[in-house]
């Protein structure tokens, strides 16, 4: 069977662009919360977001992500790769059309029509393969929320373990903007207090943040030929439906169990081998306790002796970017061998009661580590990362 | 490019025109003009077709070939523009100072809710995608699906192609104005070993076959393929989509 490698990968968040300054706040338990300065956020219940400081496009930033990670992996252009992306689209263009034709400005309206193509995921993934010089027959774009960019990895991972592609340039990216921000505070998805708490009692609501990350995925004998510098293994990765409700998760875990569970028989390796878990928890009163439920069905007692962090407690929630932005984390935990902490705990939830390694970044010889997102619907995936050796 | 084969073993087709892809298929849009769609209304979804569409579509499938329920069936809906409806909605809302929206907006802005309703419904447990493509959808849809099947991840598989009318960006991106539709397939493998008995089982069925050069279509015990005379720009990224589905309707009329 073709095993699929990490060669190289690209990050962005709230802390700014790179994988060190990154790693020095995510490992240092700081957080990017702050007041919102992109846009006036005095209509809304909430002010708080974990934005860096970029004033670029959408796009621009995937564009960025995406340079950043073919340099990372020693990859030249034109690249010989195909490009699976997480990414909504850019819903400022949009926005600024409905301002164009309000103001009935003509030179206005020709402004924001001239960058329409921007609003569609799709256009995304095409522009920046025409960056990288790959034909648009190799790309594919997720546009499923919160699991895009692992549904992404996911699905780069199939490419080339199945001889498709030889290498695959994966991830997603995300952008606060009033639009998605009125969209959250309108659900009353927001945090009260401008942190977010996961799996503590008084935990209210998420924030959102700036994130994106791009990653290289290699089959084994490609990298290995080229002498790439192999950073970690990916194993495995699962897709589930909770089929519960259309925002809430299933209250067992049910869909997240059937997605680690997929992953785990892909690995080909038992839950006990397992050491650590990055969580989807997005301070959320039903999606903390519901995750603690599944990851305790399939890990049973074992549960409690993996540490499991929620790394939003710092970077906040990053839609589309979040699965790929975690999954850069798990690989940055694999290969310093330091879990990262979950931060901004202050109360015992009888409910979430397994070890979220609160506050502090434990070290701890890691092997097999497991990344797990959720979205609304009920759509959850699990990837499992293997220590590179 | 690893060949593979899937079995199209439904079919369901809803458009502004309120006729089957069959007679889109022969006799193209010229001359026709569009209608009001009736739709059953889906809880929780308001304003836009978009959902109530897939919704339906998906419904109709069901009728003609049974979706199993748990974790071996999946789903996949694919779309250029998305949900214009709502997307429109929104930045309306806020463009014109309303800035508490209705929060059911927000929920059904996110594709992955009808399909989690859709799930609900059905009890599927299984993988569910939600893509974007710029052209045509077909090749990506079955790709996904192909995908799934071959990979042994599941048995079934729906992929559904959507695209909405009145939205002023989307039909100037488009050059033209969009009508609504929505195509839904039921894909298997080719030559699948499970014991699947849908309700009404089709004698000849529509193979897709994968090449390097693309998908194409071939029904079985046929041969050759059977091409659609028509073009439909005002449904983006469905051409195809709707050319299959065609076939797949005259297979199951002629048994």
């Amino acid at each position: 069977m073709l095993r699929v490698v990490i060669t190289g990968y690209s990050l962005f968040t709230a802390f700014g662009f790179g994988r060190e300054v990154a790693a020095e706040h995510l490992f240092g338990g700081t957080h990017g919360f702050k007041p919102i300065e992109r846009f006036d956020p005095a209509p809304f219940r909430c002010s708080f977001g974990a934005e860096a400081d970029f004033s670029g496009s959408l796009l621009e930033l995937g564009m960025i992500c995406a340079k950043e990670a073919l340099s990372h992996a020693s990859l030249s252009l034109p690249a010989d790769a195909g490009i699976v992306i997480g990414c909504a689209g850019d819903f400022e263009v949009v926005h600024r059309f409905w301002s164009g034709v309000q103001r009935l400005d003509p030179s206005g309206a020709h402004l924001e029509t001239a960058r329409l193509s921007e609003s569609l995921p799709g256009y995304h993934t095409r522009a920046i393969a025409d960056m990288c010089g790959i034909p648009g027959t190799r790309t594919l774009t997720f546009n499923n929320a919160c699991i895009s960019s692992s549904n992404a990895i996911g699905h780069a991972y199939d490419l080339i373990q199945s001889g498709r592609e030889h290498s695959v340039l994966c991830g997603g990216y995300s952008l606060i903007n009033k639009e998605l921000f009125a969209k959250f505070d309108a659900g009353m998805a927001f945090s009260r207090d401008g942190v977010i708490r996961p799996f503590s009692l008084n935990r209210s609501g998420l924030l959102l943040g700036d994130g994106g990350c791009m990653m290289v995925l290699e089959e084994l004998g490609h990298a290995l030929h080229r002498k790439a510098t192999i950073l970690a293994e990916l194993t495995g990765w699962g897709l589930s439906s909770d089929a519960y409700h259309v925002s809430k998760p299933h209250p067992e875990g049910n869909g997240i169990a059937a997605a680690v569970t997929t992953a785990l028989k892909r690995s080909e390796i038992s839950p006990q081998q397992i050491s650590y878990i990055n969580a989807h928890a997005t301070g959320s009163k039903f999606t903390d306790c519901a995750e603690t439920n599944g990851i305790k069905q399939v890990f049973g007692d074992k549960a409690y002796d993996i540490p499991i962090s929620s790394t939003k407690s710092m970077t906040g929630h990053l839609l589309q970017a979040t699965g790929a932005v975690e999954t850069a984390i798990c690989l940055m935990a694999l290969q310093e061998d330091l879990v990262p902490p979950t931060i901004g705990h202050e109360a015992f939830d009888p409910e979430c009661d397994l070890d979220y390694v609160l506050h502090e970044t434990r070290t701890k010889k890691l092997e097999y580590v497991l990344n797990v997102n959720s979205s609304f619907g009920g759509n959850n995936t699990a990837l499992i990362l293997r220590k590179w050796r | 490019m690893m060949p593979m084969s899937l079995s199209v073993k439904a079919q369901s087709c809803i458009n502004a025109y309120g006729i089957s892809a069959l007679e889109l298929a022969d006799k193209g849009t010229a001359g026709l003009s569009p209608k009001e769609i009736e739709l059953p209304v889906v809880p929780g979804f308001i304003k836009s077709n978009f959902s109530p569409l897939i919704f339906e579509s998906i419904a109709r499938l069901n009728q003609s070939c049974r979706i199993r329920s748990g974790p071996r069936t999946a789903m996949i809906m694919g779309s250029v523009y998305g949900d214009t409806s709502t997307i429109d909605l929104t930045s309306r809302d806020l463009v014109e100072g309303r800035n508490k929206m209705n929060p059911l907006l927000f929920y059904q802005s996110v594709p992955n809710c009808i399909m989690g309703f859709i799930c609900m419904e059905y009890e599927i447990t299984g993988p569910v995608s939600c893509i974007s493509g710029l052209d045509d959808l077909l090749v990506p849809l079955l790709d996904l699906a192909g995908t799934m099947l071959h990979g042994d991840r599941c048995d079934q598989v729906i992929v559904s192609g959507i695209c909405l009318s009145q939205s002023p960006w989307s039909d100037e991106m488009n050059g033209r104005p969009i009508r609504d539709c929505v195509v839904s397939l039921l894909l298997e493998r080719e030559h699948g070993t499970h014991n699947f008995h849908p309700m009404k089982s089709l004698e000849k069925t529509i193979v897709v076959n994968r090449n390097s050069q693309g998908w194409s279509i071939q029904s079985r015990n046929e041969g050759g393929e059977e091409a659609c005379h028509h073009h439909f720009p005002e449904f983006p990224g469905l051409g195809r989509l709707l050319e299959l589905s065609a076939q797949v309707h005259q297979i199951a009329k002629a048994t």
